[in-house]
């Protein structure tokens, strides 16, 4: 692999597809099965998505639950092959990587699982859970260095836990350990999939704070995933917000928080509960159910939830630089620059036809 | 007030281990009342699952209420059998919405079947009349009635989310108690299950113990709630109490440990070090090593729990509690919570 150059993304995402053929969907399988449907159309789990990661640098990738993001990570890490598009590494595709680096790469890159209470293996102690990524790289690691670990992620005393095994620690406790795993190999990115949604917020407020230190002394570059736009500004500097397999907007993170464009970011901001009980906020207008990637509408995604749905809509929105100071790209046609008729600018506003 | 539907009373809680036991909770009193929606909050460990499965008799098998009552109208239930309790009280009085809500139901059945299934265990309902009544409350709930036969897979989360709610309220209880209900949603998702629970309200006479890490969830869904830290009830009180005089120390660092997507370039504040590993009976203060205004006493002896300005609700467990508006003014003011008298002052808004 080549070596890092300072203005080179350390990752990069062109056009990054990932489309499952079959669906795991039981009901999907079982309507087939049963009903005699056809073949499925592919599930679009990402769909184009372009990103890049500096050195150093925390992504947010935002989103509810089935937009993609855990699909987008696992496709980073090497777990899923992308169906189209490409991504780099140091300016070199993956794609084209051997054995030997993707061994490089897979030590490189290290997760930060979604899921706290399946990521332990409930026979291990704390210990082995820990010592399991050395195993694997077939490096020597002493109890000291463990149990730094574990004060660094504040499971203190660390002696107290290092015997422990998954049934014995809270939810919280668990969702350390797989912090403390991740980053005990010094990685060069982390993948972070909900790192601290299982945590109470005082916790949330120094795990949050202990990563985006640990990515400014390390030097480690982060994709940070959730679905919580509350949490974001003690990690990211930009934010991007992903639905149903595409980005829609992205912008740094203040400006996002503080001048949401697409209809989709303001709900998501708007969902979020204020913790004042004088505050009287409303409850989310939006539908529960979000869309099919399966079945995607054609034109912009978000339309059938959409409260600002207008008949432009049907067709796909360009993902455009809203504010060219900030770099705040949005896709969404309320932006366009003329009220969309049939005026040739228009149409030029809208991205390439759904595929 | 009329006798309250659920009291907690002094309880301490016991995991028995090889070594050293663990004392999860220790001393903790609270009451629910009919119609009250009562939220738990406290960061990771302190015991708010501990004490929500000793309620329904869902400890681990090492552990044990090893002192104090727990009185559900008015009678004493620590003392139960698995086998009475779920006779009398599972589903009937007191459902629970467990932590991995989405993958409680039962993928195999029915969700009609799985009706008939918990009435006939516990009533001597007809299998049409389950199935009727989940019907109504699938209707409460949002949910065509016609989807009552589905398989619990043919639903979208936020559907499952709310089968969920219509199951737990099968059997009319008069308490739900929620653990973590909505942490493993998105913020939408979060926000539409709020919703049904707040619109149950109007519905029938329920009361909730909302137990999560989530303090803005509370103080948006609750009408009281209780902070622990470390096994003890630091402090509990109507939401509006809390919000506006917090006066345990934990209470008032926690909310500035909050973020609030009104203010997102607050500093939040992190509350440093941990609680302790209550490994032998706890007889101080479990906030002691974090407080900045403990005192030698606090180590010393367990604080009581005392009432605020002789106000029945709202209670404090901190030796330094009527000083702590002074100690502690510097954070209570950068909060920006109305004064006092706002809250009787019902036509109070937010202004920010
Ligand atoms: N192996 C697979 N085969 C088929 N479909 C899949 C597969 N993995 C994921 N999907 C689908 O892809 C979509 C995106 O899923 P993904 O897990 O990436 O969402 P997510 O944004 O991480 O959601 P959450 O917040 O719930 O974790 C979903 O519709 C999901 O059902
Ligand atoms: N079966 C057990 N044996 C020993 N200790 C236990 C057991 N179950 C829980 N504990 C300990 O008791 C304490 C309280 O745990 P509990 O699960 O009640 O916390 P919690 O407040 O619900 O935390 P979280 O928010 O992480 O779910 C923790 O320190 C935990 O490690
Ligand atoms: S009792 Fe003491 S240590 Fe505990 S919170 Fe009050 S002042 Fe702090
Ligand atoms: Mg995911
Ligand atoms: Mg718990």
């Amino acid at each position: 692999m080549t070596t890092n150059n300072e203005t080179e993304p350390i990752l990069e995402l062109r056009n990054v597809e990932k489309h499952f053929e079959q669906s795991t969907n039981i009901a999907e399988t079982l309507r087939q099965t049963f009903f005699g449907e056809g073949a499925q159309e592919p599930v679009r789990a990402v769909d184009g998505v372009n990103l890049e990661l500096a050195e150093n640098q925390v992504h947010g990738i935002i989103g509810e639950s089935g937009c993609g993001k855990s699909t987008l990570l696992l496709t980073l890490m090497g777990e899923h092959e992308p169906t189209g598009g490409e991504i780099l590494y140091n300016g070199q595709p993956i794609s084209e990587f051997d054995k030997a680096d993707w061994k490089a790469l897979r030590r490189k890159i290290q997760v930060i699982f979604q899921d706290p209470f399946n990521t332990m293996n409930p026979h291990f102690t704390v210990r082995e859970t820990l010592k399991e990524p050395f195993k694997i790289h077939g490096i020597e690691t002493d109890e000291e260095e463990l149990l730094d670990m574990l004060e660094t992620v504040r499971l203190t005393p660390a002696e107290e836990y290092i015997d422990r095994r998954e049934s014995q620690l809270s939810g919280g406790e668990k969702q350390r350990v797989s912090i403390a795993r991740a980053l005990i190999l010094e990685p060069d990115v982390v993948l972070a999939d909900e790192p601290v949604s299982m945590l109470d917020v005082s916790t949330q407020a120094s795990i949050l704070k202990l990563l985006s230190e640990l990515t400014e002394e390390y030097d480690v570059a982060m994709f940070y995933v959730s679905h919580d736009l509350s949490t974001v500004s003690y990690v990211c500097d930009e934010v991007n917000v992903m639905y149903l397999g595409r980005i829609v907007e992205s912008a740094p993170t203040r400006k996002i928080l503080s001048d949401p464009k697409h209809p989709y970011t303001q709900a998501l901001i708007n969902a979020i509960p204020v913790p004042d009980p004088f505050h009287d906020r409303s409850w989310t207008e939006l539908d529960g159910t979000p869309g099919d990637p399966q079945n995607l509408p054609s034109g912009c995604r978000f339309k059938d939830r959409c409260p600002e749905r207008m008949d432009v809509c049907d067709q796909q929105p360009a993902f455009e630089v809203h504010d060219e100071e900030t770099t705040h790209q949005v896709a969404c046609h309320l932006y366009d620059e003329q009220p969309v008729g049939d005026s040739p600018i228009g149409v030029n506003k809208t991205g390439v036809s759904e595929s | 007030m009329t006798e309250p539907l659920l009291e907690v009373e002094n309880v301490d809680i016991t995991y028995r281990m090889d070594s050293e036991d663990v004392h999860a909770v220790t001393n903790a009193s609270f009451e629910i009342g009919a119609n009250e929606y009562f939220g738990l909050v406290g960061e990771s460990g302190c015991g708010k699952s501990t004490l929500a499965k000793s309620v329904i008799k869902g400890l681990d098998s090492n552990g044990e209420v090893s002192a104090g009552t727990i009185r559900y109208k008015g009678r004493e239930i620590q003392d139960l059998s698995e086998k009475e309790y779920n006779k009398e009280i599972r589903w009937k009085e007191i459902s629970v919405i467990p932590q991995a809500a989405m993958n409680s139901l039962n993928p195999l059945a029915k969700l009609s079947d799985q009706a008939i299934e918990i009435a006939n265990v516990h009533t001597d309902w007809s299998a049409e009349k389950s199935v009727d009544r989940l019907k109504e409350l699938f209707d409460i709930v949002g949910l065509p009635e016609s989807r009552v036969t589905d398989y619990p897979h043919q639903f979208s989360g936020g559907m499952k989310q709310r089968a969920i709610i219509a199951m737990s309220l099968l059997l009319n209880p008069s308490l739900i108690i929620a653990d973590e209900p909505t942490t493993a949603l998105d913020v939408i998702m979060q926000d539409q299950f709020l919703k049904h629970i707040d619109g149950l309200r109007d519905e029938r006479d329920l009361a909730l113990l909302l137990i999560t890490h989530d303090i803005a969830v509370v103080f948006e869904t609750c009408d009281s709630m209780a902070v622990m830290h470390g096994g003890q009830i630091a402090e509990k009180g109507t939401t509006k109490e809390i919000f506006s005089t917090p006066r345990h120390p934990y209470t008032i660092l926690l909310q500035q440990s909050f973020p609030d997507a009104r203010h997102p370039d607050r500093e939040l504040e992190v509350i440093e070090g941990s609680p302790p590993a209550l490994r032998e009976e706890v007889d101080y203060c479990t906030f002691a090593s974090r407080c900045p205004w403990a005192e030698q006493e606090c180590q010393e002896s367990l604080p009581p729990i005392e009432s605020m300005n002789g106000n029945d609700s709202h209670a404090v467990s901190c030796f330094r509690s009527d000083e702590m508006e002074s100690l502690a003014s510097e954070h209570l003011n950068t909060i920006g919570r109305p004064q006092a008298n706002a809250i009787e002052n019902e036509g109070y808004e937010d202004d920010d």
